[in-house]
């Protein structure tokens, strides 16, 4: 069983890989959505034995928030916003892939060195530093309000992979619950963030005042 | 010597344009046309094989020589390479760097003969030629990097034959990576959409047939038996890993590594037919892309072990 | 019982100022929560009230002192905010002759989430559940954007979007660093330790001290985040500048605090554990940086 959670594994960091190199936004959020759903199914492959009534719920849950809702909303917040792809962002895409490269290697080599109380494969945990790193990334490297809202959501599904291996569900619970509640503010907040489609620094507030 | 090889060799030799056949008849069976004939390349080489050459003023002996020392080191790639499980006519440690060597050996006489003819234009292909070129190296290479690491062992043969006896599903995550990579590369070696569209007359789209463009009679001839060669060896790159069979039984695994290369070209008919080329500024990515996952099937293969 | 009243009442009477619609009675309700607040923090001063939801929440030593400065604060706040209400409206009207629809958010969601923050703000000091902190510090994040963005201009709309993601990237390192704790708590015997904070500080000697230090350093930049520790205060110039004078007021003084408590919490379980010194250190490190920082933006100013 842990073979096809291995599967996923690998999937998961190319489809980062991936949201590294692409522009088109809708491209990036159904990568996002893809890589959503594959993690909803990560509780019931990582239980081992009997998975019980509740982590199918969990499961169906997140594979509906992360796979379908999430990205219906955000994609009608680019259409609201009329923005179809990224401007040109700090960062350029081919070099932010070989970016991406050195963050995988990164995590690998971070995951060899540290010991485990728990039964998880290395695969897990470095897939899991891979995609929190991928998220950090992103979120500075590009412009966009919604990239960066998309980045988060990249940042949160790493952290969710954590957080089934620590078999507390509790706490990936509650915590998935209030990203939940926490990415409708920020949908909330896009709509008004229409007119604000890049981010302007500080300078920019001061030159205003 | 092992009399077996010579007889994928003599495949190899006769049956490499029938690829470029199916896969002309693949796209134009999604055109809804009917489409040449499955023997027309062999046809398009006879009748070119029986035409004169004409050479420019500003040409030298380097445009008379080069296509056939291309076709030299294809042949000698060729004698180097694996038929699925079974070994090839040459095979020895450290083979693999040969092989993507004498590959490159061929690029570079192609590119130096279209050079040689002083036109701009055929400047301008060769450049973009190699500009790609210089991107696939490394991902050739780490590729064959990572099944070198899987099987721990650096000859062709050998990789190839430590692959159809380990069917374990922890690899197949590693072949499919490599697999994809290895795709990739076969559509930028052999100038297929989406790298370029050998179809395409426009001299602002070309990029490998522009450099081949002066070329005639004979020369054009061997340059295009070159290529047709060039796609049987990338396809059996591929259809070595896709065809996981050792039976041992020596016809049949032949047949069976035969289909695995129809079906590559068939699947590169589909490709060129439903995509369109790429824009020129986002083809490095696609490579980067190829060497970004080659570079993660090496270090699955370290995870796994 | 008595616990759950400090939490329930302002969370249900902030629910039901964002649906009322008659003004005066919106304000009165928010008198009214913050005197029931004030007076229920000052009778735990003399009654210890019992921990209630079988230990996830209780008020200890530590909760006591930032509980009493959260209701002082909140209750001179709650009469500030109805002159200031009156007063942006009048100069709305005076200034720009735009009606208060236009300018300013509805004052029912401001209200609203003003008793909101108390609540969940009380609920954080309250918990005594590792992960039950974390999520009262999201949704302390969640209910005081809009509090920032009440003056509808681009400008604070751009401080409200920077406070929302920056902070919710520190909270969720924050919940990366709860995580830890909680593979911390696994030991070889089999045997795990629950994430109440008595039973943390108590079996801290069982904890793996390495990812206990790993949750150390993602709590202490998670929720230094929102604390406003450098370099993770970027947030903090635009964001209380931007907001009205009672909600910075508010935010510096109480959410700050919020943050703070967790990060005490945590250091607390280090010094169980004995490895007081190393968590001390990252304490003195952040802060000399955060001085460092103002120094040198103070000279550019």
């Amino acid at each position: 069983m842990s073979y096809w959670a291995d599967v996923i594994f690998v999937l998961i960091v190319v489809l980062n890989l991936g949201l590294l190199s692409s522009s088109r936004l809708g491209n990036c959020i159904r990568l996002v959505a893809i890589e959503g759903a594959l993690l909803g199914l990560l509780p019931l492959l990582l239980q081992g034995g009997q998975p019980e009534g509740r982590t199918f719920v969990f499961a169906l849950g997140s594979i509906l928030v992360k796979g379908i809702i999430l990205p219906l909303m955000l994609n009608w917040a680019v259409r609201e916003a009329n923005i179809f792809r990224e401007v040109e962002p700090f960062i350029g895409y081919t070099v932010s892939m070989v970016i991406g490269v050195v963050l995988l290697i990164v995590s690998f080599w971070i995951s060899a060195r540290l010991v485990l109380p728990i039964e998880v494969s290395r695969l897990a945990v470095s897939t899991a530093l891979f995609t929190i790193l991928v998220g950090l990334f992103l979120i500075v490297s590009r412009k966009k309000a919604i990239t960066q809202a998309l980045s988060y959501l990249v940042m949160e599904n790493g952290i969710f992979i954590f957080g089934t291996m620590a078999v507390a569900l509790e706490t990936s619970f509650m915590g998935i619950i209030i990203f939940h509640i926490n990415r409708q503010f920020e949908h909330i907040d896009m709509d008004q963030l229409a007119s604000l489609k890049d981010w302007h620094g500080t300078r920019h507030s001061e030159e205003r005042t | 010597m092992k009399w077996y090889a010579l007889i994928h060799i003599g495949l190899g030799l006769v049956g490499s344009p029938l690829l470029l056949g199916i896969m002309n008849r693949v796209k134009a069976f999604f055109a809804g046309r009917r489409g040449p004939a499955l023997v027309q390349p062999y046809y398009d080489l006879w009748k070119l094989l029986r035409k004169g050459n004409v050479y420019s003023r500003t040409t030298t002996w380097i445009f008379t020589t080069g296509p056939m020392l291309g076709l030299a080191a294809v042949l000698t790639a060729l004698t180097l390479m694996p038929f699925g499980g079974i070994s090839a006519l040459i095979s020895f440690k450290g083979d693999l760097i040969l092989f993507v060597y004498l590959l490159g050996i061929t690029r570079f006489f192609t590119v130096l003969a279209g050079l040689d003819t002083g036109s701009s234009l055929e400047g301008m292909g060769a450049s973009r030629e190699v500009q790609f070129s210089a991107l696939v190296e490394p991902a050739l290479l780490l590729g064959l990097t990572a099944l070198a690491l899987e099987t721990r062992c650096l000859s062709l043969s050998v990789i190839y034959r430590q692959m159809t006896t380990i069917i374990h599903p922890s690899i197949i995550s590693v072949v499919l990576l490599v697999m994809v990579a290895f795709f990739f590369i076969f559509l930028t070696e052999n100038a297929r959409i989406p790298v370029d569209d050998p179809n395409t007359h426009l001299e602002l789209t070309m990029v490998h047939e522009v450099m081949v463009l002066d070329h005639s009679g004979i020369d054009l001839a061997i340059i295009q038996y070159t290529a047709a060669l060039k796609h049987w060896i990338f396809g059996l790159l591929i259809a070595g890993l896709a065809v996981p069979i050792h039976t041992g039984e020596f016809w049949l695994d032949t047949v069976g590594v035969l289909g695995g290369i129809f079906i590559v070209a068939v699947l590169v008919g589909v490709v060129e037919s439903t995509l369109a080329r790429f824009r020129l500024i986002h083809i490095p990515k696609m490579l980067v892309a190829a060497s970004v996952l080659s570079v993660l099937a090496m270090i699955l293969v370290e995870v796994s072990k | 019982m008595i616990l759950q009243a400090i939490v329930v009442i302002p969370f249900l009477s902030g629910l039901v100022t964002l649906v009322v619609h008659q003004r005066n009675l919106r304000k009165i309700i928010l008198i009214f929560t913050a005197i029931v607040h004030l007076g229920l923090t000052f009778f735990f001063w003399f009654t210890r009230p019992p921990a209630s939801f079988h230990g996830w929440l209780a008020v200890d030593a530590l909760g006591f002192i930032f509980l009493s400065i959260t209701s002082l604060l909140f209750f001179a706040a709650a009469f500030y905010t109805l002159d200031y209400l009156a007063r942006s409206e009048q100069q709305g009207k005076d200034i720009h002759s735009l009606s208060a629809k236009e300018m300013l958010q509805p004052e029912a969601i401001f209200l609203g989430c003003l008793q909101l923050l108390l609540a969940t703000m009380t609920l954080t000091i309250l918990s005594q559940h590792v992960g039950l902190l974390w999520v009262a510090i999201e949704a302390t994040t969640l209910v005081s954007a809009p509090l920032i963005y009440f003056h509808k201009n681009e400008r604070s709309l751009e401080a409200t979007w920077k406070y929302l993601i920056i902070c919710s990237v520190g909270i969720a390192l924050g919940l990366l660093g709860t995580i830890f704790l909680d593979i911390a708590t696994f030991n070889t015997a089999g045997q795990r330790v629950p994430l109440f904070m008595r039973e943390l500080v108590n079996g801290a000697f069982f904890l793996q001290k390495d990812w206990l230090k790993g949750a150390f350093i993602f709590i202490l930049v998670g929720y230094g985040t929102k604390m406003g520790l450098a370099p993770m205060h970027t947030w903090l110039p635009d964001a209380h500048s931007e907001a009205p004078s009672v909600i910075s007021m508010l935010l510096s003084a109480t959410l700050l605090n919020c943050a703070f408590l967790g990060i005490l919490r945590i250091h607390q379980i280090c010094v169980a554990a004995g490895i007081a010194v190393f968590s001390q250190q990252l304490f003195i490190g952040f802060g000399i940086l955060s001085i460092f920082v103002a120094a040198v933006f103070i000279f550019n100013q």
